[in-house]
C-alpha cells in the first residue's frame, strides 16, 4: 500500500498539471540571457554511457545500449519517492516542457527520446508503468527503466558519474531518502554523454538548443 | 667502432652542396658538413624534448625559443628546473654553428660537448648524469625508429645523444640578409641610404666591425674573441642600487635592495671567461656574439640588461660600461641622434629570410 | 514546509535546495566554490585541507595534503590529524572539488601534474586515487591553476604553455574520470593577452569570467630576480574576459591592468556582480552590467599603498555579499572591505596576521577566517620572513581573535597554500539496504 501511495505522491508534486500531459504550472523561468544558436557550438564528448542491462516497464530485459544509441536520448536517473521539489521533480518538470517542445516538432521528435532510469530497487516495473501512463505517450518515445540487478545498476551509476547513498537519518516511519545529486545527461545518436545538467541549472531552452546542437551535426536538423 | 658508424652518418649528407642554398649567402662555409636528415630530424626531436629534463619541465628550447629568435625575449636570463637562476641571457642558436668555441666565456670546444652541460647543470635540466639521460630516451617507444634511423645499430649514449643534437643545432643556418644580399650579393635595392650610412659607422668611425667582424667575402660578425666591454661590473654596480620596478605600463615604483633581499636570493657572481681561465685579466671577460639576426634576438648583452638596440647603441656611444678595467678601444663616440638611428638601421638588416620558416620547421 | 519529512529531505539532500535557480545559488572557501558543486557546509567544517609544497630539507621534502582538525568539539581540535605525501616537489597551488563534493582535485603548477584526493568517504584520511599526468602533452598548457567544478567534469585553469613558458594558455576541461575532453586557448585578439588564472562562473547569465595572471617563466622565478628584470615584468596579464558559457567563446575583453586573480561573484540572491583584486596595481575591480546591460569591469577601491607593491593575492566574499577578506603579501596584512556598496568598497578592518600571508578562506557563516603563508616557493620571503602557517580566527565582526595555529616548518610540512574545507559524511548505507 505505501509503495504505491509514495510515487503517487511524488508526482502529485509535479502538480496536476503533468498527469493531464499540459505544460507545468510552474514553468522553468526563460533564461536571463540570450542562448547561443542551436549549432553554433561544440558540445565535446564527456564520457561513453555505460554498458548495463535494464528492465523496462513491462518487466522485459533489455541492453541498456538500446536506450543511449540510436536516438538523441536525454536521461534522467531518479527514483519514485523523491518528493524533493528540486530534486527528481524538477527534473521531470525540465522533461515535460521538452517533450513538449518537441512534441511541435514531429520531425525531431523522432530522432529524440527521454529515458527515466531509477536507480531504487524499490521501484517496481508496475511503478515506472504508473509514471509512463501520466508522462510519456506522445509523439517522443519516453521510456521508464530499472536496472535488472544491483550489482548492474552499481556499475551504471558509476559509469554515468551519480554519486548516492542512502541517508540512515531521519523519521524511521517514513520512508528512507537517498541523497543524490541530481543530474540529467544528453547522450548523442553513439551514446556519448555530450552535456550534463545538474538540478541547479535545468533550462529547458538552452537543452532544446543542445538536443537540437547535436542533431544538426548529425546532418538531421538544420541550423 | 661507434665513431666510425657517427662518422659514416655524418658522411651520408656531406654531399648536400651548402653554395646553392641562399640561406647561406654572406656566412662563413662551416666546418662541419651538413648532417643527414635523419640525424637533424633526431637532434630536433631531442631538443624539444621536455622529457629530457629531471621533472620534466624544460627542454633545450624551452630557452631556445624559435619563435623568439632561437632565444628568450622575455625575460633577462632564464631558469631552469624548479625556477632556478640562471646567471645569463639565453643566446640565439641560429648560425651557432659558426662559433669556435661554445658558452660566452668559451668553456666549450664544440656543439656535442656544449649540449651535455645544460642537460647536465643542477639549475637548468638537473640530470643526474648522462647515463639516466640516455637510458630515458631508451625507454622511450616513439625514439626507436628515429634513432635507427640516425644511428643504425647504436644505442643512445652520451656520444650519439650529443651528436644528433649538435646536428639539429647546426642546421639553423640563418644568413642570406638583406646586409647580405646588398654586400656580398651585389644587390643594390637590398638595403636603404640610411642602412648604409650606418653600416659606414659600423666598420669605421664607430669600431663595431673591430670585434663584430666581416671578411672579405663572409662575415660571421664575431672574431671569436673574448672582450670586458664593462658590462660585468655594471652589473654588479647594478646589484647596490635601488631598482625600478615598472608594475604596468606607466606605473612604476622604486624597491631598495634591503626590501628586494627580504624575498630575493642573493644574485651569483659572474666572473666570465677568468672562470675558465683562472686569469684575472680575464675577469668580465665575454665572447663576442655575433649580430647576425641581432634585431630577434634581445635582450642584449651577456646579463640581457638593454632592453633594446638603441640601448645598445647608446651604450657603445657612452663608450661602454663604468669599469676602469674594460678594453682600452672603448670611447665615447659622440654620435648624432641620425647616426644612432642609421646604426640601429643597419642592425635591422642582418635578419635572415628563412627564421620564420626554421621555426616552423622547429615546431613539425 | 516544517513537517519532519521534509526537514529530512532538506537536510539530505544537501546543496540540492540551496543550488536552485530561484533560491540562493550555492556558490560557496567555502564562498569561493563552483556554483555546480553541492554540499555546502553551512555549518561547522571538520577539516581543513591544506594543500602544501614540499621544501628541501624539511621532512620527507614532498608535497602533501596536509589534514587538519577544525571542529572545536573534537579532541584533536587544531592537530594535524593526516598528511599525504604526492612524491616529488612541482608547485602545488589551488584546489577544487568535484562537482558531487567527493573528489578533491588539487594541481602543481610546475610540472603540471593534477592529483585526486576522495574526500567523500572519509575526509578525516584522503586517499589518492588518480593521478592526471596528461595536461601538457594533450593541450600544450602548462600550470593547472583553477580547478571549477562543471557537471560531471572539471574546467582546470592553466598559466602557461609548453612551447615557451610564457603566458600564453587556455582552458583544459577533463571528465571527473579524469579522461580529458576539451581545450580551450585565452584569447589572443579583440584585446585578449592570451594569459589565464582564475575562472568563475554565473549560470544563470550563461557568463564565465576568467582573470589573467602570468607564465612560467614569472611565477617560477626568484621575486627578486623578476621585479629586477624589466624584461619579465611586462609579461603579466592586464585583462579580464567574459565568456559565452554554453559556448565556451570569448565575448569580450576587459583591461583590468596588473594582474587580476581571484574572482568571486556576489553569493547574494538577485546579485549579479563580481569582483577582482589585481595583484600589481593593488586595485579592486568591479564587473557588472551597466545601464545597457553590457558587461564593463571598472576600479572601484584601492589596497593599501600602492606604491610599496602589497601584492594583494587573495581574496575571499562573504555569504551575503556584503565583505570581502583581502590578504596583501608582501606586508603580512589581512584586511576586510564593507561591500555593502560594491561600487566603493571601505576597508574597515585590517591586521598583520603574519610576516607573509597568501590565502584567505571563510566558513559559510563568516565565524571563522583562516590564513596561510605561501605564495610561490620562488616568490615567499626569504630567512625569519618565511613563516609558513595555518592560523584559526574567529571573526566576531570586530576584530579576527586566534584559534589556533599549525606552524608548518615547525612541523615538517613545508609551505601552507590552498585550503578547503569537508564536513563528516552523514551515516548512510548503501542501496542494497533498501531491498
Amino acid at each position: 500500500m505505501i509503495l504505491l501511495l509514495r510515487p503517487v505522491m511524488a508526482l502529485l508534486a509535479l502538480g496536476s498539471a503533468a498527469l493531464a500531459h499540459e505544460v507545468p504550472k510552474a514553468p522553468a523561468a526563460p533564461p536571463d540571457f540570450t542562448p547561443p544558436a542551436a549549432g553554433s557550438y561544440a558540445l565535446p564528448p564527456i564520457q561513453p554511457t555505460p554498458a548495463g542491462t535494464v528492465l523496462d516497464s513491462r518487466g522485459r530485459r533489455h541492453d541498456l545500449k538500446a536506450f543511449t544509441t540510436g536516438k538523441v536520448t536525454l536521461l534522467s536517473l531518479f527514483y519514485a519517492q523523491c518528493a524533493d521539489p528540486e530534486g527528481c521533480p524538477a527534473a521531470f518538470n525540465a522533461m515535460i516542457d521538452l517533450r513538449d517542445r518537441l512534441a511541435a516538432r514531429p520531425d525531431l521528435a523522432r530522432r529524440v527520446r527521454l529515458v527515466s532510469l531509477s536507480f531504487d530497487p524499490r521501484d517496481t516495473p508496475e511503478l515506472l508503468a504508473a509514471f509512463g501512463h501520466h508522462l510519456a505517450g506522445t509523439n517522443l518515445p519516453w521510456s521508464f527503466l530499472a536496472a535488472a540487478s544491483s550489482e548492474g545498476l552499481a556499475a551504471m551509476l558509476d559509469g554515468f558519474g551519480q554519486d548516492i547513498a542512502v541517508e540512515e537519518e531521519g523519521d524511521a516511519t517514513q520512508p528512507r531518502v537517498i541523497s543524490h545529486m541530481l543530474k540529467l545527461f544528453l547522450i548523442d545518436r553513439r551514446g556519448q554523454v555530450r552535456e550534463i545538467y545538474t538540478t541547479a541549472f535545468l533550462q529547458p531552452e538552452v537543452m532544446y538548443n543542445d538536443i537540437l546542437t547535436l542533431l544538426i551535426e548529425d546532418g538531421l536538423a538544420q541550423r | 667502432m661507434r665513431s666510425a658508424r657517427l662518422g659514416l652518418a655524418l658522411l651520408v649528407a656531406a654531399t648536400t652542396a651548402q653554395a646553392a642554398d641562399p640561406a647561406t649567402l654572406g656566412l662563413p662555409a662551416l666546418a662541419a658538413p651538413a648532417a643527414a636528415p635523419a640525424l637533424v630530424e633526431l637532434g630536433r626531436k631531442l631538443f624539444f624534448d621536455r622529457r629530457l629534463s629531471a621533472n620534466g619541465t624544460m627542454s633545450c628550447g624551452m630557452c631556445h625559443v624559435p619563435e623568439q629568435g632561437f632565444a628568450s625575449n622575455e625575460l633577462r636570463t632564464p631558469l631552469g628546473v624548479e625556477g632556478r637562476s640562471l646567471r645569463r641571457n639565453a643566446p640565439t642558436l641560429l648560425n651557432v654553428a659558426i662559433y669556435t668555441s661554445l658558452f660566452l666565456d668559451g668553456r666549450a670546444a664544440s656543439l656535442e660537448a656544449q649540449a651535455w652541460d645544460p642537460l647536465l647543470a643542477g639549475n637548468e635540466m638537473a640530470n643526474p648524469s648522462a647515463e639516466a639521460v640516455a637510458t630515458r630516451v631508451a625507454s622511450l617507444p616513439d625514439y626507436r625508429a628515429p634513432f635507427a634511423a640516425a644511428f643504425p645499430g647504436a644505442a643512445p649514449d652520451r656520444a650519439t645523444i650529443g651528436a644528433a643534437i649538435a646536428a639539429y643545432e647546426r642546421s639553423l643556418v640563418a644568413g642570406g640578409s638583406r646586409f647580405d644580399r646588398w654586400w656580398f650579393g651585389g644587390e643594390a635595392g637590398a638595403t636603404t641610404a640610411e642602412e648604409r650610412e650606418g653600416f659606414a659607422l659600423f666598420r669605421f668611425r664607430a669600431g663595431c666591425a673591430q670585434c663584430h667582424s666581416i671578411g672579405e667575402r663572409d662575415a660571421a660578425f664575431t672574431d671569436q674573441r673574448f672582450h670586458n666591454i664593462g658590462t660585468g661590473r655594471a652589473r654588479v654596480a647594478a646589484h647596490a642600487a635601488p631598482v625600478r620596478v615598472e608594475l604596468v605600463p606607466g606605473l612604476a615604483t622604486n624597491v631598495s635592495q634591503a626590501a628586494l633581499a627580504s624575498f630575493g636570493e642573493a644574485p651569483a657572481t659572474d666572473d666570465g671567461r677568468m672562470e675558465v681561465t683562472g686569469d684575472t685579466a680575464d675577469r668580465w671577460k665575454y665572447r663576442t656574439p655575433s649580430l647576425r639576426n641581432v634585431a630577434l634576438t634581445g635582450p642584449y648583452m651577456h646579463d640581457g640588461s638593454l632592453a633594446t638596440l638603441e640601448a645598445v647603441v647608446e651604450f657603445y656611444d657612452r663608450g661602454g660600461g663604468d669599469d676602469p678595467g674594460k678594453a682600452e678601444w672603448l670611447f665615447p663616440l659622440g654620435l648624432t641622434p641620425a647616426e644612432k638611428a642609421s646604426l640601429v638601421a643597419f642592425l635591422k638588416t642582418l635578419t635572415g629570410p628563412n627564421v620564420e620558416a626554421l621555426a616552423r620547421d622547429a615546431r613539425r | 514546509m516544517s513537517s519532519p519529512v521534509l526537514r529530512s529531505f532538506r537536510l539530505s539532500l544537501v546543496g540540492l535546495a540551496a543550488a536552485a535557480v530561484i533560491a540562493a545559488p550555492a556558490r560557496a572557501d567555502e564562498t569561493c566554490n563552483s556554483p555546480y558543486m553541492t554540499g555546502l557546509i553551512k555549518g561547522q567544517e571538520d577539516f581543513v585541507h591544506v594543500w602544501t609544497l614540499g621544501v628541501k630539507g624539511l621532512g620527507d621534502e614532498s608535497d602533501k595534503l596536509v589534514t587538519i582538525d577544525a571542529n572545536p568539539g573534537s579532541k584533536t581540535y587544531g592537530k594535524v590529524v593526516h598528511s599525504l605525501s604526492v612524491g616529488g616537489r612541482g608547485e602545488v597551488h589551488h584546489m577544487g572539488f568535484t562537482d558531487d563534493r567527493k573528489q578533491l582535485w588539487a594541481g602543481r603548477l610546475d610540472d603540471s601534474k593534477i592529483f585526486v584526493f576522495d574526500v567523500g568517504r572519509d575526509p578525516s584520511k584522503p586517499k589518492l586515487v588518480r593521478t592526471i599526468d596528461s595536461m601538457p602533452a594533450k593541450t600544450g598548457y602548462v600550470g593547472p591553476h583553477t580547478f571549477y567544478a562543471m557537471p560531471g567534469r572539471m574546467l582546470v585553469q592553466g598559466l602557461s604553455n609548453t612551447k615557451d613558458h610564457g603566458g600564453r594558455t587556455g582552458m583544459a576541461v577533463y571528465s571527473n574520470k579524469g579522461d580529458f575532453v576539451a581545450k580551450y586557448d585565452m584569447p589572443t585578439t579583440n584585446g585578449g593577452d592570451g594569459y589565464g588564472y582564475d575562472i568563475a562562473i554565473n549560470p544563470a547569465k550563461n557568463l564565465m569570467l576568467t582573470s589573467s595572471f602570468t607564465g612560467w617563466n614569472n611565477y617560477m622565478m626568484d621575486l627578486g630576480k623578476l621585479v629586477a628584470d624589466p624584461e619579465a615584468m611586462k609579461r603579466f596579464g592586464n585583462t579580464m574576459v567574459a565568456w559565452d558559457l554554453k559556448a565556451m567563446k570569448p565575448r569580450k575583453v576587459f583591461a583590468v591592468p596588473g594582474a587580476p586573480l581571484e574572482i568571486r561573484w556576489s553569493l547574494k540572491p538577485g546579485d549579479n556582480w563580481a569582483i577582482t583584486a589585481s595583484a600589481l596595481t593593488s586595485k579592486l575591480w568591479l564587473v557588472k552590467q551597466d545601464a545597457n546591460k553590457a558587461w564593463q569591469a571598472k576600479e572601484v577601491g584601492t589596497i593599501g599603498d600602492p606604491s610599496k607593491i602589497p601584492l594583494p593575492v587573495d581574496i575571499s566574499i562573504t555569504a551575503d555579499g556584503k565583505g570581502l577578506w583581502v590578504n596583501t603579501f608582501m606586508d603580512g596584512t589581512t584586511r576586510y572591505f564593507d561591500l555593502s556598496n560594491p561600487e566603493a568598497p571601505k576597508q574597515t578592518y585590517s591586521k598583520v596576521t603574519g610576516k607573509q600571508v597568501n590565502m584567505v578562506s571563510q566558513s559559510w557563516d563568516g565565524k571563522r577566517v583562516y590564513i596561510t603563508s605561501s605564495l610561490l616557493a620562488n616568490w615567499d620571503k626569504k630567512g625569519a620572513d618565511d613563516e609558513q602557517f595555518l592560523r584559526a580566527f574567529a571573526w566576531d565582526g570586530k576584530e579576527l581573535k586566534p584559534l589556533f595555529e599549525v606552524d608548518f616548518t615547525k612541523e615538517k610540512l613545508g609551505r601552507a597554500h590552498h585550503m578547503k574545507f569537508t564536513a563528516k559524511p552523514k551515516r548512510q548505507s548503501a542501496l542494497a539496504a533498501l531491498e
